[in-house]
């Protein structure tokens, strides 16, 4: 059969098709240097990450010593400031730099960990109500509207008053308030993959169901949750924060972004770094996880990337 | 077609309707009847093929004989078996014998998966064998459609539409199926590569004794590789015969129609056609009557009070109209 | 020859993508005579397509016409500002595409699209415009046009979607209209009205046609000229009638050989083996000879040109 000829790969049609997972490393560092913001949210989440691992080793003091005569001094290039405090100290003469070092370590972990959390019930849930349809599909989702209709703040101040407020709570609790969305946008996504051909050939062989949810289903709509999971993991950080702030989050002695904000705010008159640094630390890594989702949504959306 | 009269598949009043529902309350408000009573056999080894414009259930009544959507009424037999209600076991037995090729050479495989996966996948599901056995069976196969061993391992992105559709056929032999129902399996393909695929799928026909229901709205793909041919039309057939009698005498006038609106490349042929006035009728509310009579050329008042049914006019050539038309020439 | 309507002189339009350029039109020529119609035909990814979108000026990036000219009425539409092109499409130039389904607004009616036509560029006002769209809409045989006339996209069929498509083409009575494989998406009864009315207008209004299709059935129907394209360059071209009797081109040869035919049984058809190359790797020499059953040695080294091989028929092979 002349078929043998046809060994020529792709036309014009290839460009546009998603990357696929082929290996293409060197393609994607290629792809992700071509793009100015995601190389910057890259190398921004890089040191975030590097800083939060290797904190004991890089912050020059520990977080948690008081110095009752150093209260309050100011950055070092200020008047009255030293290169041994180089973002000056706190209320309690404790040293900004290394306890925003050492702060990151507490973002991340509830960042990552409350978005796995989240992801997880969200994916599962989300596959099962698309794929089977019918009742389930009917109680998953009243059960998401439900929660929507909630405030999520009221939830997890709730929440956190019963339980009282530690690490793991904190991260029960954004986990089980965001797992809405993933559930929403996996189930739309599974609405349209399970009406694709290669889904309806899999069913001809008499392929389970299971089965086809795990080859056919899932691997084709876990982009989506990826881009979406960078972006929760930076409102996470910010959500970490904000009720840290309101002291329903991490307690001391761990230190925390969002506790620094709330122990700075009432100097912030006199002594405007202690409030300031960590704000500007959790800007700028949210930013950077920001800019690395915007990238991973061109590279893993088709239609985006046949603009480039 | 002197083939011993061996019944593979027989339908029997088949009917799909699907409801479709309307305003806040999602209240149902009638009915779409996508396959409005069909009745057919196809005979081992044949090709029958199944011709009609959009939405007239040629893809339904196609996936229905797979299962892959129940049957609202009627029976569907396959090898002596009574196809409803049949335990998991059971399914998946019949499962083995038919099989799916599908129209979009781009949807019909999985994006993630690779063609070693793709085409063993049956195999798998089925415990056929095992690691280097598979291996070996998947290699067989993509030989068989005209692959070589090296695509083993490329993402389906790596091929032309054709070679796509090569592996979607490497599939569905994967199983060694008795019948194989092609749903527009050539429509998307370019011409030259239309032709490889016609050709391969008689040349497999005749090598490994297949049946073929071969779906599609192209009758020119339809002519040459069918035995005999089904016309279809709001959900219901309305002429089936063997395909030179049908290409030669087609006897509804919906038949004569759709032969003569097909342009043939071959421009000292043009010529005066039969052009059809009007658009499909909404199949949820079908005309009364013969489902035609909104656009035939030869409508009568009788046409407009009750339906005709398929009713064999010659030796197996069924036509389902009031005036099948040689007697209506004579009429008119 | 009769006056040239449309001149396209070794046009080159090139896509630029992450693997490198694509070339997807490498230097064709034609014309288009007033009244005439003008068939493309060939394979997807031949550049049939992106002619005609180089005609119109809407080659979005990462494509880019690179070199030639586009003569309308002996004027040069790559030396147009984006204005000057604006005034000219919908006017002069219009265009018909294959989806009837996207190519008309959900939120407006038919008449407000087709209306529009007539205010941007004749200068209507709303009254006006919307007589001369019922009338249009008779011309283009819709029935009950002063009833479709406020009628939204989604409550038409897909007919009759194309005959509103074709009505705004035609609003303006343009002097060259580019039809885009207008019946592909079409049942074949739809399609035999489309086509019917297509030659209708192109003989009522004496509009040049060019007609992007792949189905050679639909060419030997509509066509007086031919043009066939494969990998970016026209390989032959002529009259339909002798196309047809007496190709030259071993791909056009293939093309007609590999149609299953309705007055005709063959137990095989012929077919070309292979597929399109791939734009980044052309092969070298003849675009054609990894699929040519006559290629010789000379095919693969030798880029042969487009040639006059009888009167009025050009063919680009060393052997024709």
């Amino acid at each position: 059969m002349s078929a043998s000829l046809e060994t020529q790969t792709p036309q014009l049609q290839s460009i546009g098709k998603p990357v696929q997972h082929t290996g293409q490393f060197k393609r994607l560092t290629r792809m992700l240097f071509k793009s100015k913001t995601g190389t910057i949210g890259f190398l921004i989440v890089i040191a975030v990450v590097f800083m939060s691992i290797f904190a004991g080793a890089i912050a020059p003091h520990d977080p948690a010593k008081t110095q009752a005569a150093k209260r309050l001094k100011p950055p070092m290039w200020m008047e009255g400031g030293s290169s041994v405090h180089p973002l000056g100290t706190d209320n309690l003469g404790r040293d900004v730099l290394s306890r925003i070092i050492y702060g990151s370590q507490v973002s991340l972990m509830v960042g990552i960990c409350a978005v796995i959390l989240a992801g997880t019930i969200g994916v599962i849930l989300g596959l099962v109500s698309g794929y089977y349809g019918g009742w389930i599909d009917s109680i998953i989702m009243r059960t998401v509207d439900a929660f929507l209709a909630i405030p999520n703040i009221l939830f997890m101040l709730v929440i956190l008053a019963v339980l009282g407020p530690s690490l793991v709570t904190l991260i029960l609790v954004l986990g089980f308030t965001n797992w809405v969305k993933y559930a929403r946008i996996i189930r739309s996504e599974v609405l349209g993959v399970k009406e694709r051909d290669y889904v309806k050939a899999a069913r001809t062989v008499g392929a389970s169901n299971q089965r086809i949810i795990l080859t056919h289903i899932l691997p084709n709509v876990i982009s989506s949750f990826i881009v979406v999971s960078t972006l929760s993991v930076a409102t996470t950080i910010i959500a970490e924060a904000s009720l840290s702030f309101l002291g329903l989050g991490i307690q001391p002695p761990t230190v925390s972004w969002g506790g620094m904000l709330s122990d700075g705010r009432q100097y912030l008159a006199t002594s405007w770094w202690v409030a300031t640094f960590p704000g500007i630390a959790i800007t700028i890594t949210v930013l950077g996880i920001m800019f690395l989702g915007d990238w991973l949504r061109d590279i893993l959306d088709p239609r985006m990337k046949a603009r480039k | 077609m002197n083939q011993t009269q061996d019944k593979l598949l027989e339908v029997k009043g088949l009917k799909k309707h699907f409801p479709y529902k309307q305003g806040m309350f999602s209240k149902k408000m009638g009915h779409v009847r996508a396959v409005d009573g069909v009745d057919f056999t196809v005979y081992r080894g044949e090709t029958l093929g199944i011709v009609g414009e959009s939405g007239c259930g040629k893809s339904t009544t196609g996936q229905m004989i797979l299962q892959l959507l129940e049957p609202t009424e009627g029976e569907i037999w396959f090898e002596g078996k009574h196809l409803t209600g049949l335990d998991k076991g059971e399914e998946k037995a019949i499962r083995r014998n038919m099989q799916m090729i599908f129209q979009d050479p781009y949807s019909s495989l999985n994006p993630r998966m690779r063609v070693e996966d793709i085409v063993a996948e049956p195999l798998r599901v089925h415990g056929l064998g095992r690691g280097r056995e598979i291996r070996e069976k998947v290699v067989e196969l993509l030989r068989l459609v005209g692959l070589d061993a090296h695509h083993l391992s490329r993402h389906p992105h790596e091929f032309s539409g054709g070679q796509r559709q090569r592996i979607g056929i490497a599939r569905a032999l994967a199983l060694h199926p008795s019948l194989i129902v092609c749903d527009e399996a050539v429509s998307a393909l370019d011409v030259s590569i239309q032709s490889q695929i016609l050709n391969l799928l008689k040349k497999l026909q005749k090598e490994l004794q297949l049946t073929y229901i071969f779906i599609s709205h192209g009758l020119p793909a339809v002519k040459h590789i069918s035995d005999r041919i089904a016309v279809m039309y709001l959900g219901k057939i309305v002429e089936l015969a063997e395909r030179d009698e049908l290409f030669e005498r087609p006897m509804h006038p919906y038949t004569e129609a759709l032969l003569s609106a097909v342009p043939i490349p071959d421009p000292t042929q043009r010529k005066e056609r039969i052009v059809l006035q009007g658009d499909l009728p909404n199949p949820a509310n079908p005309p009364s009557g013969c489902h035609f009579h909104t656009r035939c050329p030869y409508v009568q008042d009788m046409c407009r009070q009750s339906a005709p049914s398929l009713q064999q006019q010659a030796d197996g050539h069924f036509v389902s109209c009031h005036f099948p038309l040689q007697e209506l020439r004579n009429l008119i | 020859m009769e006056t040239k309507l449309l001149e396209v002189r070794n046009l080159h339009t090139h896509f630029k993508t992450e693997d490198g350029v694509v070339p997807s039109v490498n230097g064709i020529s034609f014309s288009v005579a007033k009244g005439e119609t003008l068939a493309i035909v060939g394979e997807s990814g031949c550049g049939k397509s992106v002619t005609s979108l180089s005609i119109m000026g809407l080659v979005a990036p990462p494509g880019q016409v690179v070199g030639g000219e586009i003569l309308l009425e002996g004027q040069n539409l790559l030396a147009l500002n984006k204005k000057e092109l604006r005034k000219l499409r919908g006017n002069k130039l219009s265009m018909i595409f294959q989806e009837p389904m996207t190519s008309l607004n959900p939120v407006f009616t038919v008449g407000n699209q087709l209306g529009e036509v007539f205010r941007l560029h004749q200068n209507m006002d709303k009254q006006q415009a919307r007589g001369r769209s019922i009338e249009m809409l008779e011309t283009v045989g819709i029935p009950r046009a002063d009833k479709v006339v406020d009628y939204f996209p989604h409550q038409l069929s897909g007919g009759m979607r194309q005959r509103v498509m074709i009505a705004i083409a035609l609003a303006c009575n343009p002097a060259l209209l580019i039809a885009d494989e207008p019946t592909t998406a079409l049942d074949v009864t739809i399609q035999a009205q489309i086509l019917e009315l297509l030659k209708k207008l192109n003989d009522e209004y004496d509009t040049g046609v060019i007609l992007i299709t792949h189905d050679l059935g639909v060419v030997a129907e509509m066509a007086d000229r031919v043009v066939v394209m494969y990998a970016g360059e026209v390989v032959e071209q002529a009259n339909v009638f002798e196309l047809f009797a007496s190709p030259k081109h071993p791909y056009t040869k293939g093309l007609l050989g590999s149609l299953p035919k309705l007055d005709e049984q063959r137990e095989e058809l012929e077919s070309i083996p292979g597929a399109v190359p791939n734009p980044l790797e052309m092969p070298g020499g003849c675009a054609f000879h990894p699929r040519c059953p006559l290629a010789t040695e000379q095919c693969q080294s030798k880029k042969p040109s487009l040639v006059e091989v009888a009167p009025d028929h050009l063919a680009r092979c060393l052997y024709a």
